[in-house]
């Protein structure tokens, strides 16, 4: 029973750390599209401050 | 030792087990539900990085025909900018051109008139002279 009681500790000390390593996973990737996003919305910027040059 | 004791001892340590059991129960169903609730929320951060890596690619590429539209009109703004100064030039040079006939009549009409002045001058002295 004991034994038991480990294993439900381990199994959820190892889901918690696959949980949390998928987390940080996500949040760089959420990190490099929101970056992809800025230099898009940069350059629109640019051709927008063109059109409104003149 | 009496029945009574032993079965006391029994029932408390069976009470005992059972708390410490509903105990690391509710420790686990804690730690379960802490960790549901990080899942469902990488899963919604999962799905939405997924739609936007699907979006991000046509958006860059609307970008690049943003970045050869905001070439096209730069060059274009230029264009424009050397005809305005080519037009200006131009009327000028055609203004300073029509000036010129005007000048030149009145010069003749300043001529004109000064010969005039001389042929009244001429006539008067003769009126006098008779």
């Amino acid at each position: 029973m004991i034994k038991t009681l480990f294993n439900i500790r381990k199994l959820l000390s190892e889901l918690e750390n696959s949980e949390k390593e998928r987390s940080e996973q996500e949040i760089a990737r959420r990190d490099a599209i929101q970056e992809r996003i800025n230099a898009i919305y940069n350059n629109s910027t640019k051709v927008f401050s063109l059109g409104t040059k003149g | 030792m009496p029945v009574e004791i032993i079965v006391a001892i029994i029932g408390l340590v069976t009470a005992i087990i059972t708390s410490g059991f509903a105990v690391l129960n509710g420790w686990v169903q804690k730690r379960l539900t802490e960790v549901s609730k990080k899942q469902k929320n990488t899963d919604i951060l999962e799905i939405q990085n997924n739609i936007l890596e699907q979006l991000i690619p046509v958006l860059e590429k609307k970008d690049l025909a943003m970045d050869r539209i905001a070439d096209i009109l730069e060059e274009q703004s230029k264009r424009l900018s050397y005809i305005e100064a080519e037009n200006r030039e131009f009327s000028s040079r055609l203004d300073n051109r029509c000036e010129a006939p005007k000048l030149l009549s009145e010069f003749k009409r300043l001529e004109e008139d000064n010969i005039m002045k001389g042929v009244r001058e001429e006539i008067i002295k003769d009126l006098e002279n008779e």
